[in-house]
């Protein structure tokens, strides 16, 4: 990961929600370190990684925290919500109850993200059609109404992977002003440390 | 030492014996053995408390996520690539899950493997391990316990080690990132193999609960560098790769846990304890949630790209609460346990006064402890300036201890003190709110500047707490008590539990005088001694011009800085002292 130590012109943080099992670590392994294994471990609590990308001729370190999707880890996911630029809901096209915990999910966006945070849908495994219980256009149409981008990924077969990330960060970057003096990295200049926002270990 | 623990689980010895026989770990156990060396350490379970109701069943197992777990548990290990690990997997995670009545959560599926990596599917043993195991952790699920364990964790790492926690805070790897996985799987998480698996249970179910705190501490001092030598963007990664990968790496970390254990505040300890079985305390946490309520209604309010989380590094890093040690420690310190040299910042005010001080304790000149607007921020530069310049402090725990006078304060003024600028006439916290609080503020602030500056070890006295510990070598030294035939323990307590009561205002004279004259005399006879300051009366005389020094017995005790002033407590002019001019 020497990219990373590269400079960088911004700094996006991203969060992956979604219900457990439905590939969230797929995809962002897939994504940051272009690998996919079908036996990643369970993601207990938060972990993240890090990528650098050309995004329209800026250098952009994206931060991606990655959660645990079960209920008993809320307390500590939901502190990451906040500060988030971007957030990529995933789903599972298999399992009709992950689909249908995506409104609950965009429910705790509302209450515990920032208000003008970009989001995103994603239906991943799209690679495993034969257990579809999902249809796309169903996935497009909830996406329709709360307003976001809609796609249909597989980490297995690395499709849409890249383009959903790059997408949210594009939405995310086209938000965040470009004057180095509206944002946190400006500010820092005289701390010696360009580093953008990042969760708090005292939150 | 491996056939003395069989042997003695053979004869059936008792928990505790075979805790002590186990100690560092039996590396050469046979895996026949182990289950039965983990049901003894475990000691007799309780039958679960099963929920009342009975929760519908896919809610008790929720199997897809069970069995999704159960294809991503240890997958590197042939055993549980088959159907026959699997299983097993699989039968201990419904069976626990259906005998408590409750739904599954992940990260049992991590303490599952080790145990059914030694079962062979039947024995009832096997589930009676895994539900003992289960119950070690299964407060930790509850409610913001995670989140109050991921604090402790956090001042824990701060306090041995401030460079490396505020390397991961800059690195934006929170307590939470580590503390999660490694509490909720009692530290097999980060075993590499199943077999060093067994070998941190050996340990962990050996030891107290603390354990796997310090053995979580030790593994992340043991890969210091890849955190601080290597540029921050890769610090995510190292934690990643942070793994117990060899049996002398992990016998190292062991030793490393232990060394760790014996140089941490039994106070801190034993929050860690409570912590690591699921029980917080919260009262800081409280505290740190109306903080965080009043910067989410400020965000909302403004751009939430300028100010997703206002506070600064140095701020979020001020925010770890600082270690808090009970008065009862540091009266037991003076014999035994750790050398706590004290730094005390309390005001040179009426009711500190009464109290005293101890007289080998480092105190600041009296404009920095004076009642200034920015008091606080001038203490914090004081204590920075003395301790990084005194080589002979290095190593040494130190315990800052402040005066409990902020309770008297409204609450506008206690906000102004306890919070960092930037947060300032935000927050106005009620006084209330603050009364079961254990942290005293300004004690934590200072303590933060410390070890911000990167001082270890680095404690606060609780809340009030040199009053109490006053007490306590008063009333439960016998030793002293017997130095003191004059000395009437009883009024001095009422003294003590009248002070606290009553507002904060010069009202201790008349029979009280003799309480404290009779101090007066005992204090050069503790050792290092509390010593009482003068009364309020014996104040007043000090400021009466003419009198000399060695006329006033009590102020032969004051730390040298005073006497080098000249100055009147609590009168001083500010601009008379040099202060460090970075404030």
């Amino acid at each position: 990961m020497t990219s990373s130590s590269r400079p960088f012109d911004l700094q996006i943080k991203l969060l992956m929600i979604g219900d457990s099992a439905v590939g969230k670590t797929s995809l962002l392994l897939r994504y940051a370190n272009d690998t996919f294994s079908s036996t990643f471990i369970t993601t207990i609590g938060i972990d993240f990684k890090i990528k650098t990308i050309d995004l329209d001729g800026k250098r952009v370190k994206l931060q991606i925290w990655d959660t645990a999707g079960q209920e008993q880890f809320r307390t500590i996911t939901r502190s990451y919500f906040r500060g988030a630029q971007g957030i990529v809901l995933v789903y599972d096209i298999t399992d009709r109850g992950t689909f249908n915990s995506v409104r609950s999910w965009m429910a705790q966006i509302n209450d515990h993200a920032d208000a003008q945070v970009n989001r995103v849908l994603i239906g991943n495994k799209a690679d495993f059609e034969t257990a579809r219980q999902v249809s796309t256009e169903e996935g497009q149409r909830l996406a329709d109404e709360y307003g976001v981008k809609f796609f249909e990924t597989s980490a297995k077969n690395d499709v849409n992977v890249t383009e959903c990330f790059t997408t949210i960060a594009r939405e995310a970057k086209a938000r965040i002003p470009t004057d180095p003096n509206n944002n946190r990295q400006g500010q820092r200049l005289n701390s010696g440390r360009a580093s953008g926002s990042k969760p708090g270990c005292c939150k | 030492m491996e056939a003395r623990v069989v042997a003695a689980l053979d004869r059936g010895e008792d928990r505790e014996t075979v805790r002590g026989l186990v100690g560092s770990g039996v590396p050469g156990l046979p895996e026949s053995v182990r289950l039965k060396l983990w049901s003894v350490l475990l000691g007799p379970q309780p039958p679960p408390a099963r929920r009342r109701e009975s929760p519908p069943p896919q809610e008790v197992v929720d199997s897809r996520t069970l069995e999704a777990d159960v294809r991503r548990t240890r997958q590197g290990e042939e055993l549980f690539r088959s159907e026959i690990g699997r299983e097993r997997l699989r039968s201990l995670l419904v069976t626990v899950c259906e005998r408590r009545g409750v739904a599954y959560v992940q990260g049992l599926n991590e303490i599952a493997a080790p145990v059914a990596a030694l079962w062979d599917g039947r024995d009832p043993l096997g589930h009676a391990v895994f539900s003992g195991l289960v119950g070690r952790v299964w407060g930790l699920y509850a409610q913001d316990s995670l989140l109050h364990a991921s604090r402790l964790y956090g001042s824990l790492v701060a306090y041995h080690d401030p460079g490396l926690a505020s390397r991961l805070c800059d690195a934006g790897l929170s307590p939470a990132v580590y503390a999660t996985p490694w509490l909720v799987t009692l530290m097999t998480r980060p075993a590499a193999t199943t077999e060093l698996a067994h070998r941190v249970l050996d340990v962990v179910l050996a030891s107290d609960a603390a354990t796997v705190f310090f053995l979580g501490l030790a593994v992340l001092r043991s890969r210091r560098r890849a955190f601080v030598d290597e540029p921050v963007s890769d610090a995510p990664r190292a934690l990643a790769s942070l793994t117990l990968d060899a049996p002398d790496h992990f016998a190292a970390v062991v030793g490393e846990a232990r060394a760790l254990a014996r140089a941490t505040p039994e106070s801190l300890k034993e929050a860690l304890r409570k912590a690591a079985r699921g029980a917080g305390d919260g009262s800081f946490d409280r505290l740190l949630e109306l903080t965080r309520s009043e910067n989410t209604t400020k965000t909302t309010k403004s751009s939430s790209l300028s100010s997703p989380n206002s506070l600064s590094e140095p701020e979020r890093k001020f925010w770890l609460p600082a270690v808090v040690v009970s008065a009862t420690e540091l009266a037991d310190s003076l014999g035994t346990g750790l050398c706590f040299k004290v730094i005390d910042v309390a005001a040179f005010s009426g009711s500190r006064l009464a109290t005293g001080r101890l007289d080998d304790a480092i105190s600041p000149p009296p404009t920095a402890a004076d009642h200034h607007p920015r008091q606080t921020e001038r203490l914090a530069a004081w204590a920075t300036a003395r301790i990084c310049g005194d080589a002979t402090l290095q190593g040494r725990h130190l315990l800052v201890v402040a005066n409990d006078e902020t309770r008297f304060l409204r609450g506008d003024a206690l906000s102004e003190i306890f919070l960092p600028r930037p947060l300032r006439r935000r927050l106005l916290l009620p006084a209330d709110d603050l009364d079961d609080t254990l942290v005293d503020p300004v004690a934590h602030q200072v303590a933060s500047s410390l070890r911000t500056t990167g001082v270890p070890r680095v404690s606060t006295l609780e809340r009030g707490g040199f009053e109490k510990f006053v007490e306590l070598l008063v009333s439960k030294n016998r030793h002293l008590r017997a130095k003191l035939p004059a000395f009437d323990p009883k009024a001095w307590h009422l003294y003590l539990k009248r002070r606290r009561r009553v507002e904060y205002k010069e009202d201790h004279q008349g029979p009280l005088a003799a309480a404290n004259r009779a101090w007066r005399q005992l204090s050069t006879q503790l050792v290092p001694g509390a010593c009482l300051w003068a009364d309020q009366q014996q104040q007043q005389q000090q400021q009466q011009p003419g009198r000399s020094d060695h006329q006033q017995p009590g102020r032969a005790l004051v730390s040298g800085a005073y006497q080098q002033s000249g100055h009147q407590p609590g009168r001083a002019d500010p601009q008379a002292y040099p202060f460090p001019q970075f404030l």
